[in-house]
């Protein structure tokens, strides 16, 4: 088995909360999703998001995945 | 109809405490004949009762049969060397450690299974453990029979008396087992995976 692979996908989803004045509860009604898988994504613990799911957050939180989702920088390393 | 089939082939509750039940039986029997039975007739000074290999002719065979190979017959060998009580107890006893490892191993996957979840990867690593006992010990249970066979030779023969070494073991079968356990413990793998997979996707 290996190791669980790296990524360096960021989500914002608590930033864009914030801008809107919205609870994950609040959300979790509003899209479907439980609070608490919200919360895995929130806390940057998803290792996958379904096209669903992207779908219903970017019409609830009226983004886009670009603005929901960013690459982080990769380390330079040695 | 296809429901009471259906029903029959489903893995239940009693298939799971009858498998449990059969493992420990399995576990408690290879116990007693590996280690229970020769030690009780070690300590209570009991003739050795063995199987070996001889030479020796069958002595009610007609029309001038003789025995042209050597045959393996169950023998009472009356005060037996501490060696020959050793090496007669050798194979049954690395066969029972098997057993009892092997259904450890089993009894811990089936509590996995009970609980609902069967791919994690010490199960994986249980049933690639499992595989390589399966076929390893049996070659190993043979080789160890088969020097204990020539250790015991002269006890019944004499020491001018057969002593070769004989292979008596059937290994496809254990190596088929052994391949089908593998492959059970690689499609585990990629369950395993999956349901890593599945566990973070929102």
């Amino acid at each position: 088995m290996p190791a669980e692979e790296a990524h360096r996908i960021v989500c914002h989803l608590d930033d864009l909360l914030a801008a809107r004045g919205l609870t994950l509860a609040a959300l979790s009604e509003a899209v479907g999703v439980s609070v608490v898988n919200l919360s895995v994504l929130k806390n940057q613990r998803a290792k996958a998001i379904r096209f669903s799911t992207l779908t219903a957050l970017c019409e609830a939180l009226d983004c886009t995945p670009g603005e929901l989702f960013t690459v982080a920088a990769a380390d330079s390393g040695a | 109809m296809a429901a009471d089939r259906r029903d029959l082939l489903t893995f239940d509750r009693w298939d799971h405490w009858g498998l449990r039940g059969i493992l420990w039986l399995l576990s408690l029997g290879a116990v007693a004949a590996g280690f229970v039975v020769p030690v009780v007739q070690w300590v209570t000074d009991r003739a050795l009762i063995t199987t070996v290999r001889t030479d020796v002719s069958a002595a009610d065979l007609t029309r001038g049969a003789t025995v042209t190979n050597p045959v393996s017959v169950p023998v009472a060998v009356a005060e037996p060397s501490v060696s020959e009580r050793l090496w007669a107890a050798a194979p049954d006893a690395l066969t029972a450690l098997l057993v009892v490892i092997v259904a450890r191993l089993l009894l811990r996957l089936l509590a996995d299974l009970r609980g609902g979840d069967v791919f994690l990867d010490r199960n994986v690593r249980r049933l690639e453990v499992i595989a390589f006992l399966i076929g390893f010990g049996a070659v190993a249970v043979g080789l160890v029979d088969a020097f204990a066979t020539m250790a015991l030779a002269p006890a019944v023969n004499g020491q001018s008396g057969t002593s070769t070494f004989v292979w008596e073991i059937t290994l496809y079968p254990w190596l088929t087992t052994m391949f089908i356990v593998g492959a059970v413990a690689q499609a585990f793998r990629h369950g395993a995976r999956l349901r890593a997979d599945a566990e973070g996707l929102v």
